[in-house]
Order: structure tokens, then sequence, then C-alpha cells
């Protein structure tokens, strides 16, 4: 039986979800770049399967910090600048675990080194929070990410992202 | 007997001029707090797009308030994007009985005022019924969102003060409301009461604070959900007629 091509786009998707399933925050990687040979050798021991992962760099050209420096303006952005991404707000957000694309972290982070291509990619995710403040109880430097998600919104749709 | 009546419908009359006073200049209060955010008034950008719902582009008017109708009704009655996510049973019942309360109290009080004028008495006290009940659900509400913050240190530290106040003014509102309601069931002659003026103030101090509050984002953020919506539900329809449109948060 031969295979027609909606089943080999279906293997497809399943072999990118596979792929580097044991990457922390998998969802933020492109299938693209990650790499798993299905057989490697170093130096005559075999590494195949997931400890062959490579990840290959990322080339970002495009930069801009304008939204960072307009959400640092918005009533609940001012303390953006005191986050160092310990990731406290996306382990408990519970929005996160149901929507893996909304991570407060990982959306501080973008806007902060100004990720032109992740904003417009994650750009809608913004609007997933649910303001339950859970995220703002566990930050340790007071960054406040429930507001900021609010100044993110408002940056967003501000500069015309959204 | 007749002049007593007389007040009653003045006394009405006014309290209702008041309201509607009030809320046109918490509107006002409101579009302006979310311009000087750098931003367009979404609800009114809402308005506009389903005035123009007739162009082709839209999609025409009545697919245009089927999907408005559709985004209300699971991302706010079911509160799918008004906390439904959220894993703490408490916070999602605060909310809940918060949004029921307020939509039974602006029925009741709306359908209560008609009703009165109309002379139909039994009608009136039902709506007064359920206008007390809808105030009890309301401060319920309320009273379950400002515990949910107050009984956790970590959560009760980083909880701006507007919240605080917000949320101390619904439970106010929904209290007075009740009471107000409960004396007019037991005395449908008085013409004006303690509680009823009580509650105008209370009604008025909470319209006047909400522009200032977070429920000024709320409202921005709602419109703006439902209008991306509708607009994708647009785009959807133009690459294919027969498809019907994807909400926000739906894609994984």
């Amino acid at each position: 039986m031969v295979d027609g091509p909606e089943t080999h786009s279906a293997k497809r998707d399943d072999e990118s979800k596979e792929k580097g399933k044991f990457i922390v925050e998998r969802d933020y990687i492109e299938p693209t770049r990650i790499v798993e040979p299905s057989s490697l050798t170093a130096e005559g021991v075999d590494i195949s399967g997931r400890w062959g992962t490579i990840v290959l760099p990322r080339t970002i050209n495009e930069f801009d910090t304008s939204i960072y420096e307009r959400v640092k303006r918005l009533p609940g952005g001012s303390h953006i600048a005191n986050c160092w991404q310990c990731g406290n707000c996306s382990a408990i957000c519970p929005v996160a675990h149901e929507h893996p694309e909304f991570n407060p972290r990982y959306l501080i982070h973008i806007v902060k080194m100004g990720y032109t291509s992740e904003i417009e990619r994650l750009k809608d995710s913004v609007y997933l929070c649910s303001g339950c403040g859970l995220c703002s109880s566990v930050c340790p430097r007071g960054v406040d990410p429930q507001h900021v998600m609010i100044a993110l919104s408002l940056a967003f749709h501000a500069k015309g992202v959204l | 007997m007749s002049t007593a009546n007389g007040f009653l419908a003045g006394y009405s009359f006014g309290a209702a001029a008041y309201v509607v006073i009030l809320t046109l200049l918490s509107l006002v209060l409101t579009v302006v707090r979310t311009r000087s955010w750098g931003v367009s008034f979404t609800p009114l950008d809402l308005i506009r797009t389903l005035l123009s719902a007739q162009d082709r582009k839209t999609g025409g008017f009545k697919s245009t308030i089927r999907v408005v109708a559709d985004s209300t009704y699971h991302n706010v009655f079911r509160l799918r994007r008004a906390g439904a996510w959220c894993n703490e049973a408490v916070h999602v019942d605060g909310r809940a009985l918060v949004l029921y309360g307020s939509i039974g109290l602006i029925i009741a009080s709306i359908l209560g005022f008609i009703s009165y004028h109309a002379g139909t008495g039994l009608i009136t006290g039902v709506l007064l019924g359920l206008e007390s009940i809808s105030g009890v659900v309301f401060a319920a509400g309320g009273f379950i969102l400002i515990f949910r913050r107050a009984k956790a240190p970590n959560i009760r530290a980083v909880t701006h003060k507007d919240t605080w106040a917000l949320q101390g003014l619904i439970i106010l509102l929904g209290v007075s409301s009740a009471l107000s309601s409960v004396y007019g069931l037991v005395n449908p002659t008085a013409s004006s009461s303690l509680p009823h003026i009580i509650t105008l103030v209370v009604l008025g101090a909470f319209l006047l604070y909400a522009p200032f509050s977070e429920l000024a984002f709320l409202i921005w953020k709602g419109a703006l959900i439902t209008l991306k919506t509708v607009r994708g539900d647009a785009r959807k329809g133009e690459s294919n007629p027969a498809g019907g449109g994807q909400m926000l948060g739906e894609q994984r």
C-alpha cells in the first residue's frame, strides 16, 4: 500500500511534535531548528536518540526596543526592568498550563530584548491572561507580571502589533 | 395620597436621571483614561464595525452579530476569558457571582423602573425580589474575591489599592442594593428610603471610580477580543465563504 500525501503530512506533523520533546519550553523552538540524528556516534560511543539532540542557532536581525520603552511608561509596567527571568511566574500561571503559548516570563524576555519576529508570533497570547495575580504573588523581584501583561497588551495595540 | 404618589414618581425619575447622568460621565471618563494609554477605545471600534457590517469585508450584519453573540456567550457568560482557566475554584466562583449578580441587578433595576411606572404592582414586587437576590449574589462575589486576596499573605502583599477599593465598592453596592430592595418590598408605599439613598450614593461612587480602576482595562480588553474575533471571522470568510470563525484562545 502506498501512502497518500495526507498520510505523509500527518506523519511529518507527528515527527515534528516528537522531535525534542524532552526540551524544556519546547514550544518556543521551531521544529526546523531541532535536529535529532537517528544514529550518532562520537569517538566510537553511540549517542543516538535524545542525547544527540541539537538545537540549531537562531538568527535574529530585527530588534525594536520601542515597545519596551513604552511598557516602562505605562501604568503597571514600570517594574519590567527588574525581571531576572527566574520563571516563577510561568511555573505558577494556570493559563500557561492550559495554553503553553502564553508564558509571562518569555513575553517579558522578548519585549526586553526587542525580538520583533517573536513578538509578532506570540502577540495574541498576551490576551489569554486571566488576571488572577498568582504570578505577582511569587515574583521575587516585584515585577508584578499581572500588571506587566496589561501594559504589554496596551503597548502591542498602540504600536499596531495587534 | 395623590401628592405622595406624585412625589414618589418625581423621586423615581430623579433617581433614574441621576443614574443615567453618572453612567454617561463614567463612560466619558473611561474613554479619556483609555485614550491616555495611547490606544483607541475599543468598544467604540466594535460599534463602528457592527454599523459597517453591511460591507462585504465584515461578512454581513447577521453573521457579525452571530459572532459577537458567540464570543460574548463563551468568553463572558461562560467565563472562558474571564477566569475559567484559573485553577483556584474560589477565584472563578467569585468572578462568576460578581458577573451574574451585576447582570441581574441591571436587568431587575431597569425592568423594575418600567414596571413601577406602568403600575404593575405584582411584577414590581417580583423584580424587587430578583434585585435583592442579585444584590446578595453580587456582594457574595465581591466578598469571595476580597477574601481570597486578604487570606493569602503573598497575594495580599502585591494587591494594588485600586483592587481593594473596587472589590470593597462591589460589596457595598451589593449589600445596599439588597437592603434597599427588601425595604421596598416591605414598605411599597414609602416615598423614599434611607437604604435607597445610600444605594444611590454608593452607585455614584462606583460609577465615578470604575474608570480609574482595572475595570476600564477589562472593558477595553473584552471589546478588543470580540473585535478581533469579528475581524478574524471576516478574513476567514473571505478565503472560505463556508468557514466559521475561530475564537481567540482556541488555537493551540
